[in-house]
């Protein structure tokens, strides 16, 4: 394999790093290498057969595979160097990027890197489910590889521990392919994905679902032949008394993400403690000057359209590093999290031009309205930790910010009638 | 006479609509939605609940043994399952370009089952 170096370079074949690399190759830098362990790009998009991608991007209703086809053939066009079954083992501060593949070990400058590396799912092992250790646990992930991508069920009788949307998608799926899904379980008062999924995966096809419970045991010996769940009180820990036993011969689960960010630690980068992801300016570029990140190694994304939209933005950042040699690094105002807010992103903003905060509430709530300092007060007549938000702060509310501040606190309040 | 309840979908509020319908199935009366966008989203789903389809068809590639596949438009969601029933039979030979028909008119629904991905050999 020979290559000299990158301008930039992009780590993931995802979404993110789709869109990143044709951002950065439009806007003017020629020499932009795409890494992808995988044999072909696209990432995740290839196991989730489901429509409902693309609704805000391309305002159309898209499969998985079909979004990730229209940036593949992107990328193609564009001549973007594409590594394929190539993995990056190592990044340092400077930007020297270690790539490995079946032709060996590679060694390589970066101008810019752009990590792309997406996010993976919680085990059970992080969870930490007691009793035996039979086959038939999965990750709802691995559930779908296993039926939309080799052709298997996992399982004939399912149970499902989360109610996120990857768990209720794949509890519509398992149930077209002719399982029986015998019980969602969820440990939080409310469901944990988006409300059409609840209504499409869980109630078009009664699929029982039992809120504050959670799997207290495992039961078989070579194969899964039993769960125990039980509900939780305010403190989620299981009721004594409440357990019920649902026979099945596999635990799908469904218990969160987490950004991949193994390689970011090693160069250098700052992570988020609430996020998991890296800390980043509005240009999405992190602590270590010229490497910048996108899509769900950020944050964990709702919706692959707010993926993309990052990915775009990273890449456009990285380019106008590239071509300038330098950060655009200038005033910061950090953005701090108050009242009922679990995160925001990006973590802090340059306060001068128009830009697009992302967020998330702690806790679900009603009529409520979110202040941004005293620059925007926009009220919200539901919020959900499920449904990220987008605030648009304008650049005539930033002019009204007090010179030399440096904070804008962000809270979600209850709005008294 | 007749009452359903109907989950709006539209935006994170997941409204329960009550629509209210005569004996003869036409809806009289829409309550419960907290905007425009509700009750026509309701009325439209209590007169025709359809759903896009997606699911997988086996191949006679040698690279890879699935191919997704969609709907074309919404098949009435009591017709989901028995649409499933018609996949065990079907093999798509390659080359497929996204979007061309795989079965036609899937359990007489009015609906074609596309490709939803190329499949090059």
């Amino acid at each position: 394999m020979t290559l000299d170096g990158a301008d930039i370079l992009v780590i993931g074949g995802g979404p993110a790093g789709l869109a990143s690399a044709i951002k950065a190759k439009e806007s003017g830098v020629d020499n932009v290498v795409l890494v992808e362990r995988a044999e072909q790009l696209g990432g995740l998009l290839h196991q989730c057969i489901h429509n409902g991608f693309g609704s805000i991007y391309f305002k159309e209703d898209l499969t998985g595979p079909e979004y990730a086809r229209r940036f593949i053939e992107k990328v193609q066009d564009l001549n973007v160097t594409v590594l394929l079954e190539t993995m990056v083992l190592r990044i340092t501060p400077d930007k020297r990027v270690t790539l490995c593949n079946k032709s060996g070990l590679v060694s390589l400058e970066a101008k810019a890197v752009i990590l792309a590396m997406g996010c993976r799912e919680r085990s059970r092992e992080a969870i930490v489910i007691p009793g035996t250790r039979p086959a038939g646990v999965f990750t709802a992930g691995t559930a779908q590889r296993i039926v939309n991508v080799e052709g298997y069920l996992p399982g004939k009788n399912i149970v499902i521990l989360g109610s996120g949307d990857v768990g209720m998608i794949m509890a519509r799926r398992l149930t077209l392919e002719g399982a029986k899904v015998r019980a969602v379980v969820e440990v939080l008062p409310y469901i944990g994905g988006l409300i059409r999924n609840e209504v499409q995966c869980l109630y078009d096809f009664s699929i029982p679902v039992f809120l504050e419970h959670t799997v207290t045991w495992v039961h078989g010996k070579q194969r899964v032949e039993a769960v125990t769940i039980a509900k939780v009180d305010k403190e989620r820990q299981p009721i004594r008394g409440t357990e019920r036993t649902i026979e099945c011969d596999c635990l799908l689960i469904s218990v969160g993400l987490i950004p991949e960010n193994d390689l970011s630690i090693k160069a250098g980068v700052k992570l988020d403690p609430i996020t998991g992801g890296p800390i980043v300016n509005e240009g999405l570029e992190t602590n270590v000057p010229g490497i910048f990140v996108g899509g769900n190694v950020l944050h964990v994304n709702d919706l692959v359209d707010n993926v993309t939209l990052e990915g775009e933005l990273a890449g456009q950042s990285a380019a106008k590093y590239v071509m300038r040699g330098a950060s655009l690094a200038k005033r910061k105002v950090n953005l701090v999290a108050g009242e009922n807010i679990r995160y925001i992103v990006p973590q802090s903003i340059n306060g001068e031009k128009e830009v697009t905060i992302h967020l998330r509430t702690k806790e679900p709530d009603e009529n409520c309205t979110i202040q941004v300092g005293d620059i925007l007060a926009k009220p919200f007549r539901v919020v959900k930790p499920s449904e990220m938000i987008a605030l648009k702060l304008s650049s005539g509310g930033l002019n009204k910010m007090q010179q030399g501040a440096t904070e804008l606190l962000v809270s979600c309040q209850r709005v008294e009638k | 006479m007749g009452e359903s309840e109907i989950i709006c979908i539209l935006c994170p509020l997941g409204c329960r609509v009550a629509v209210t319908s005569d004996s003869s199935g036409n809806v009289i009366g829409v309550a419960g939605n907290e905007c425009k966008l509700g009750e026509k989203y309701a009325i439209d789903e209590y007169r025709f609940p359809a759903r896009i389809l997606t699911a997988t068809a086996i191949t006679q590639s040698s690279k890879r043994k699935l191919l997704p596949i969609r709907s074309n438009k919404p098949i009435p969601k009591g017709k989901l399952l028995e649409s499933m029933y018609h996949l065990p039979q079907v093999r798509v030979k390659p080359p497929v370009k996204i979007g061309q028909v795989v079965v036609p008119n899937i359990a007489n629904t009015g609906a074609d089952l596309i490709a939803a991905d190329d499949m090059i050999e």
